[in-house]
């Protein structure tokens, strides 16, 4: 019972939570800028998807979830896009975290709902950190409300909703590394990188074949264990000290990498930025912070 | 997150209280339990039930179906229904769609590629910062025979007329190239074969919609 008190209940500095709430809310930020161009056509009533046909498609129950289901004709299905950037603004200032995390949590769930086909692994790993940052304390520290009401006074805050949100982003790579073994034997041989390379889905074309082609495709193989090791043993090694740090900043330089090679997939693999840094220590930011230059 | 070597024993002053901890732990079961539950491979769950269940009686097997109803719901409102599977499953060929309109009829009938995200000329802001849902938006409705026709119902209203003629028809095909196995990749120094293929994909005539 002392282990599950400690693991659930402990009080610490909530630095990294605030660290990946900053990091969220710059990811929104840039996602609702970006889907600018786009709003109307993924979520007008008469956009790609209209609004019948979209309960339609994902069965009825969809349109109780969503926002501008309910809202049309009432609400400017452009107004939830300010409300988007404004939300986005207050949980990167940490101004009425707890308001803006509820706000946006509610505002991607709509989304979601309304336009399934456009939706991408960010919207489900973004929901996934907003939905336990509703219960989370990651307005506490570099924040605006930290600020005004004085926190550094008052008791550390429980970790409970951080440890969830941990254990849930852990939870993607538990799970989908098993999927990926059942499913592509690519993973196994080595050869995913190969097909990922290839892809003009994915993979910016003719960048870098040579990943795949140079070297009797030993450079492709590393690669693709490479990705295997870390996502499999990121579930394990996390939660050691001596391996907490490098594990965190494997899974991150990992995550950058495909941001950096796969375009398609930047924000949700920047998502998976964002939920590692959660694993790294308060300690690990302020020494950074001292660190950096002045 | 400095942890001590020892686990110590739990400090009752900084620890919420009895009914609270119970709370918050079965609320921490609850999601956490989720999340694996949406995740199990639905072919094989679904089989194993059928085979616990089998000799139930009919009002177990109804309760049982309401929990699962239920739980289901509560994942899709709290956002923990996802199925993570990133880069599962591999693609084996590159493909794109070719969605063209006809423009009037008889021998005036013009065909004109429509302009679209993934089949125009984009400039670099586009292709990084505005595009980024396409492709996945493509591959959603890849399987969808009702997304597609839903689609092609948005692109009629998008592109109803062309230099004065109006749309009479829309055409959809799937055109892909073969990705080469890694072997023989390495063997021929080149990712694709050079052949394109296509298929038809679906036509939608504007004229003749049915109401719904």
């Amino acid at each position: 019972m002392s282990i599950w008190n400690y693991f659930w209940f402990d009080r610490q500095d909530p630095l990294p939570m605030a660290v990946c709430r900053i990091c969220v809310g710059v990811l929104l930020l840039a996602m609702f800028l970006a889907l600018t161009p786009n709003w109307d056509r993924f979520y007008a009533a008469d956009g790609m998807l209209q609004l019948d046909d979209a309960q339609l498609y994902a069965g009825q129950y969809v349109d109780w979830y969503s926002l501008l289901h309910w809202t049309e004709g009432v609400v400017p299905v452009r107004a939830w896009w300010y409300v988007g950037i404004a939300a986005s603004v207050g949980l990167i200032l940490g101004w009425q975290t707890r308001i803006m995390t509820v706000a946006l949590f509610a505002l991607m769930t709509s989304l979601i709902n309304r336009n399934s086909w456009i939706v991408n692994g960010e919207d489900l790993v973004l929901r996934m950190i907003l939905f336990h940052g509703m219960f989370s304390p990651w307005g506490m520290r570099l924040s605006i409300d930290a600020r005004r009401r004085k926190d550094q006074a008052r008791p550390l805050p429980l970790v409970w909703a951080w440890r969830a949100m941990q254990i849930n982003f852990l939870l993607i790579y538990a799970i989908s590394l098993p999927y990926k073994f059942a499913q592509e034997p690519a993973w196994w041989t080595g050869d995913a990188m190969h097909w990922t390379i290839a892809s003009d889905m994915w993979w910016e074309k003719g960048r870098m074949p040579w990943i795949t082609l140079a070297c009797d495709g030993w450079i492709r193989r590393a690669m693709t264990w490479g990705t295997v090791i870390v996502e499999g043993l990121a579930p394990f090694l996390v939660w050691f000290r001596l391996t907490r740090v490098p594990m965190a900043l494997s899974i991150m330089a990992l995550h950058v990498g495909i941001a950096f090679c796969i375009p398609g997939v930047t924000l949700f693999t920047l998502s998976m930025v964002a939920g590692a840094a959660l694993f790294l220590p308060a300690e690990f930011y302020q020494c950074c912070a001292a660190r950096a230059p002045k | 997150m400095t942890h001590p070597k020892t686990i110590p024993p739990a400090d009752t002053e900084r620890l919420p209280s009895r009914g609270w901890r119970v709370v918050l732990s079965l609320f921490i079961l609850l999601n956490i339990a989720t999340v694996q539950y949406m995740n199990l491979p639905r072919d094989l769950t679904a089989k194993k039930q059928a085979e616990w269940t089998s000799k139930w009686d009919p009002m177990m097997k109804y309760r049982l179906s309401v929990v699962n109803w239920r739980w289901q719901q509560y994942a899709h409102l709290a956002g923990l229904d996802n199925v993570w599977q990133m880069f599962g499953k591999q693609s084996y060929f590159n493909w794109r769609y070719d969605i063209r309109g006809v423009y009037g009829s008889g021998e005036a009938a013009r065909t004109v590629l429509l302009p679209l995200p993934g089949q125009s000329e984009r400039t670099l802001a586009q292709r990084y910062l505005v595009d980024f849902r396409e492709r996945k938006f493509e591959l959603n409705i890849y399987r969808s025979d009702f997304a597609r026709k839903a689609y092609m119902r948005y692109l009629a209203r998008q592109h109803p007329v062309h230099e004065g003629l109006p749309l009479t028809e829309i055409r959809w095909k799937v055109v892909f190239q073969n990705i080469l196995p890694p072997k023989e990749a390495v063997k021929q120094q080149k990712l694709v074969s050079d052949e394109w293929h296509e298929i038809d994909y679906g036509r939608y005539n504007p004229t003749q919609e049915v109401p719904r």
